[in-house]
């Protein structure tokens, strides 16, 4: 049967070009493949390693960095809220020594204008005594020129 | 990529029916067993094409061994442009050669041997795997005769391991320690001489096996192609219009066996070897 | 000759009969070994290697049947 024919020519050929084969993958092909190989995996497992360091201390960063900012936060509230209330009380002070001094203004005003009217109501009643006294004069013909009527003039001029 | 696919199967198909007419271009008659046979079994001389006489091969040499010499030479050609690629991110050649070693390294050498030992053994694996895919898939190219299809190649691929089996055991073990590795242990001294022997027996059953598994494999596939393409001319011209689907489909399935064939004699042989060298309960 | 063909028939059908046994075979592996990666998906990897050897050691069986098969057919 030819199927099943021996052809020993065959199986040292076989040998022959499988032992070439590995002679020459094992001795000068491979083994720069599989350092390469290698080398990379351990270039991916380090890279894998450091990433997750970095992740890790990305994570711590934020972390932080929350942390400073709810800080800086609460302490500008704080600032703020201080200097608020500084200045209301700033202003209040402001406001109550305005009213005074207003006030004051106002106070010395209204004396004056009493002082004014004090002055012109004297003014006005010494007019008034001089004007009856002519107009009397002209009536009865007699001089009320003394001093002592003027006054009296005056006196009834008062309490009218 | 679509018209891609449709080109390479209708050139497939043309060259499969084309195979076809070749079978009888030289026979004109009826030998089918015979003509189917020629195609298969080592000779002298390649048919080509259709139409075109079969060449001769110089030297003297078979045409299996010339498919021998042929793999040898692409994958060496492979591998040295993979090796000459440098860079980190695997690329076109260096990427197939990648994904050979790195299948046999994590699926074949490393499961069964562990790191440390496997480390040793991993390029005659590489090799082994490398070889036998390659004269596998040599074989579906047309024109090309595949090697392994003949019991001298793989019976000489499974002497190697054979030899290596018993060479690392008894470096490994030392001689008396490997004959009492096959002596189970707590069992009666008759019944355990009876295990030693059939163990003994098995050592070479698994390798005759080993050699005739692959042989069938590669026979047998090219033949049920052949036998589709063949019945053509049984039955009637227009058969072909069932026998070229089936053969087709027949022929995808070779390349799936081509691989899986590779794949379990690389296996087994790494289980042989790892098994005649650890001690018994390890 | 006739005796020849009855040789050759009984082996063709002694080949469908190794065949089937093997078949029947890898079927049972293939069964449990999905039964197995179905309750235990992280062994997968494990469990295809062995369904694979399994499968091939007793594919050779089967095809030590159909070679001696073979052998009767084409013996002239």
């Amino acid at each position: 049967m030819e199927l099943f024919e021996i052809e020993p020519g065959l199986a040292i050929w076989t040998w022959l070009s499988f032992g070439l084969l590995f002679f020459i993958l094992w001795k000068f092909l491979l083994p720069s493949l599989l350092k390469s190989i290698k080398d990379r995996e351990k270039t991916i497992a380090g890279a894998v390693d450091n990433a997750e360091e970095i992740q890790k201390r990305l994570d711590e960063i934020k972390k932080e960095e929350s942390k400073i900012i709810d800080k800086a936060r609460a302490q500008a509230d704080k600032i703020l809220g201080d200097t608020r209330k500084e200045a209301d009380v700033l202003k209040s002070r402001l406001i109550a020594k305005a009213e005074e001094e207003a006030e004051a203004i106002v106070s010395r005003a209204k004396l004056k204008a009493a002082e004014e009217r004090e002055v012109l109501l004297q003014a006005l009643q010494e007019e008034l005594a001089d004007f009856v006294c002519e107009a009397s004069e002209k009536v009865t013909g007699v001089s009320f020129t003394s001093e002592k009527d003027r006054r009296m003039v005056k006196e009834m001029a008062r309490t009218l | 990529m679509k018209e891609l696919v449709r080109r390479v199967s209708v050139i497939f198909s043309f060259l499969l029916f084309s195979g076809g007419t070749s079978l009888f271009a030289e026979s004109g008659d009826v030998d089918i067993s015979g003509t189917l046979f020629h195609h298969i079994l080592n000779g002298r001389s390649v048919d080509l094409f259709p139409g075109v006489p079969a060449v001769t091969l110089p030297l003297g040499i078979s045409v299996h061994q010339a498919m021998l010499f042929v793999s040898v030479v692409l994958i060496l050609l492979l591998f040295l442009r993979a090796a000459r690629n440098k860079s980190m991110k695997p690329k076109g050649v260096r990427s197939i050669a990648e994904i050979m070693i790195l299948f046999v390294r994590d699926d074949i050498v490393y499961p069964v041997m562990g790191k440390e030992r496997g480390e040793k053994w991993l390029s005659f694996f590489i090799s082994l795997f490398v070889f036998l895919l390659t004269v596998n898939l040599i074989g579906l190219i047309p024109a090309f005769k595949t090697a392994t299809g003949n019991i001298n190649v793989t019976t000489a691929m499974a002497v190697i391991v054979f030899f290596l089996t018993f060479a690392v055991g008894f470096k490994e073990l030392g001689v008396p320690g490997f004959f009492k590795n096959m002596y189970p242990e707590g069992v009666a001294f008759p019944i355990g001489i009876f295990v030693v022997l059939l163990e003994f027996i098995g050592l070479f059953t698994k390798s005759i096996v080993l050699s005739l598994r692959l042989f069938a494999n590669m026979f047998a596939g090219h033949l049920a192609i052949l036998s589709f393409l063949v019945l053509i001319f049984v039955i009637s011209p227009f058969f072909s219009l069932v026998s070229v689907p089936f053969a087709v489909f027949t022929y995808v399935l070779e390349v799936l066996v081509a691989l899986l064939q590779a794949f379990v004699f690389t296996l087994l042989s790494c289980i042989f070897i790892s098994m005649a060298s650890t001690p018994e309960g390890e | 000759m006739d005796l020849s063909m009855i040789a050759k028939a009984l082996a063709v059908i002694g080949a469908g009969l190794g065949i089937a046994g093997g078949s029947i075979g890898i079927g049972l592996i293939g069964a449990k070994a999905l039964d197995a990666i179905a309750r235990q998906p992280q062994e997968k990897k494990d469990i295809r290697t062995n369904m694979i050897l399994m499968a091939a050691l007793i594919e050779g069986l089967a095809f030590f049947g159909a070679i001696i098969a073979l052998l009767v057919v084409f013996m002239k």
